[in-house]
């Protein structure tokens, strides 16, 4: 009968915890797709009412029709391969030089006084301004796309690494100095640790002003492969329905990205310089 | 935030867009004035002219706004989202557009036929539609005119482009870069709007191909077509007759003085970048255009059949729509 008995508990405390999970899991989706839910309902019910004309806006269906075909048939696979090579090139590009010119602005008052306002400077300059000058000089190509796309990550890089460099508390930095941290021991085991955060946050930062800079130079610069060139294709022959597959690839990258690299990202680096219980 | 405000906060949102969405589009009753628009390019050179003579004094009372675009399909959006009454474009633009959005534009008259010519890079060989298999040509856009043509010169050839399992790469250049892409070597031939194709010519960095230029000029395909929106055309039919006339009028002075038609481009081209082209080489280009308020039913035809084997249509234009209806 215990025994019994204790097989019951057991496997009724079982059944609990699994639908507590059950509800976690239904909370957790209906948390995260509540949203979008919502807009594609909206979405559906403005196109199925026919309140707009489906020229301006095409039904969610139509869209995703419009998505399979051009996988299917206009080789979307290769554009989005295409762009996202050039994005993770440019950026990595832009990421290591925006993180090397902030490290060396950073820490020493010569150069920070001299370039810093520059790069400042820069940032308020629209990046895609710089095409017809990466046309000249790396022709008219893919080449000059993946240049501006680096250009567009380098300088919130760099300025993110500057930023970081000036936030260490100066209390950590004289601790360190009082305990003997000097020179490249003092970087590595103080400085480096400190400024991580700050540069997960310039990363991000990087990979949304890269996209944008690749889309902008993609959509002129069209004779290379890439989601900017189906854009355009899409505008220019007036199939808005191209256009906002295109724009859902494009978001749906996004949301991938950010859940499965950064949000990751910056949760190792929490954990890992023990910044978690700071939140 | 507490959860229930946020569900309600995108409710609102929702609620906003839908409002947003479903007030778009212009109003339906006489207009206070003719919103044209055309573009800086010299197969418009009647509308081009119109605007400093026929259309000073109004259409029926009303005065004319005149915008340039730089591409047809920018001007065709701009006719479909109601910010144009009326516009000088090419048939292609008009043609994709009236397939997604039938009966909202009108075909009113023709206005200049011809005049597209196929330029190679120097030492491509490029002397037939065959040599251009492997090769990259250049288009100024999607769609537009001059794209559909190469695509039908291809498909009459044999051909195909890239984005079509083909070998033939088409890709877009506009105008202003054309010349750099010719210059770096990154094209080997262009069908360019004029006068751009004949300026890469008379520059040395292009050469005509008289071979491809004779079968697309037998085709009699429209340079540019007059269109407006239905909705103004029913709601301002005196305008809408006028526009007509002082249109034909436009064109037959086109006709009888081209040098007019270089002058006036140069005159816009000048104010837009500072720049102008040569007179010889507008009328150089000229040459090949014909200006007249008809248009050719097979050159039509073959514009449609163009854009559905580049599988661009939204759906199937109406015949009734590819031929001029005035009123």
């Amino acid at each position: 009968m215990s025994a019994a008995g204790g097989g019951g508990t057991g496997s009724a405390g079982r059944l609990t915890r699994a639908s507590h999970r059950a509800r976690a899991l239904a909370l957790e989706v209906f948390r995260k797709g509540w949203f979008v839910t919502l807009v594609l309902l909206v979405w559906w019910l403005i196109t199925a009412a026919g309140w707009v004309d489906p020229y301006k806006l095409p039904a969610p269906g139509d869209v995703l029709s419009t998505l399979g075909t051009l996988f299917t048939e206009r080789a979307l696979m290769s554009d989005l391969g295409a762009t996202l090579l050039r994005l993770v090139e440019g950026w990595a590009i832009g990421v290591v030089a925006g993180v090397l010119l902030g490290l060396l602005t950073g820490g020493s008052r010569t150069l920070e006084d001299g370039i810093r306002p520059v790069i400042a400077g820069l940032q308020s300059v629209p990046t895609i301004a710089f095409l017809p000058l990466a046309i000249l000089w790396f022709g008219f190509s893919g080449t000059a796309v993946l240049a501006v796309t680096a250009f567009g990550t380098f300088k919130p890089m760099a300025l993110a690494t500057y930023g970081a460099m000036h936030q260490v508390s100066p209390t950590l930095l004289m601790a360190g100095r009082a305990l003997g941290a000097r020179g490249l021991f003092m970087q590595r085991t103080l400085m480096f640790p400190a400024i991580v955060p700050s540069l997960v946050t310039g990363l991000k930062m990087g990979w949304s002003f890269a996209w944008r800079a690749l889309m902008a130079a993609e959509i002129i610069v069209t004779g290379a492969a890439g989601l900017g060139g189906v854009l355009e294709l899409g505008r220019e022959i007036g199939a808005i329905d191209v256009v906002m597959a295109v724009i859902l690839v494009i978001l749906v990258v996004g949301i991938v990205t950010e859940q499965l690299f950064f949000t990751r990202l910056e949760r190792w680096v929490n954990r890992r310089w023990g910044l978690v219980g700071a939140r | 935030m507490r959860a229930s405000h946020r569900f309600a906060a995108a409710v609102a949102a929702a609620a906003a867009v839908v409002l947003l969405l479903a007030g778009c589009g212009g109003g339906g009753g006489p207009a206070d004035a003719v919103r044209i628009g055309m573009l800086l390019n010299i197969t418009q050179g009647p509308g081009l002219i119109a605007v400093e003579s026929e259309f000073t004094h109004g259409l029926a009372g009303l005065p004319v706004e005149d915008y340039l675009f730089a591409q047809g399909p920018d001007a065709a959006s701009a006719l479909l989202s109601g910010s144009l009454d009326a516009a000088y474009i090419g048939p292609g633009p008009y043609v994709l557009a009236e397939s997604r959005a039938p009966g909202r534009l009108r075909l009113l008259s023709g206005v200049a036929t011809g005049g597209q010519a196929m330029v190679a890079r120097p030492g491509t060989g490029i002397r037939s539609v065959a040599d251009l298999q492997g090769r990259r040509v250049a288009v100024p856009g999607n769609g537009n005119t001059q794209d559909l043509t190469l695509r039908l010169l291809l498909d009459r050839a044999g051909l195909r482009a890239a984005d079509q399992g083909g070998t033939v790469e088409v890709v877009v250049i506009s105008n202003a870069a054309l010349a750099e892409a010719m210059r770096q070597g990154v094209v080997d031939a262009a069908l360019a709007s004029p006068p751009f194709g004949t300026r890469l010519v008379a520059e040395g960095l292009a050469v005509p191909v008289p071979s491809i230029d004779a079968v697309i000029a037998s085709w009699r395909i429209p340079a540019t077509v007059l269109v407006a929106t239905e909705e103004f055309v029913r709601a301002n039919p005196a305008a809408t007759d006028a526009l007509v006339t002082a249109n034909a009028q436009a064109v037959d002075r086109a006709r009888r003085d081209p040098a007019t038609v270089a002058r006036r481009f140069n005159d816009l081209l000048a104010e837009s970048t500072g720049s102008r082209i040569s007179t010889d080489v507008l009328l150089a280009a000229l040459t090949g255009l014909q200006p007249g308020t008809g248009i050719d039913a097979v050159g039509m035809e073959r514009i449609v059949f163009a854009a559905d084997v580049a599988g661009y249509l939204g759906g199937p234009v109406a015949p009734a729509a590819r031929v001029p209806r005035p009123m």
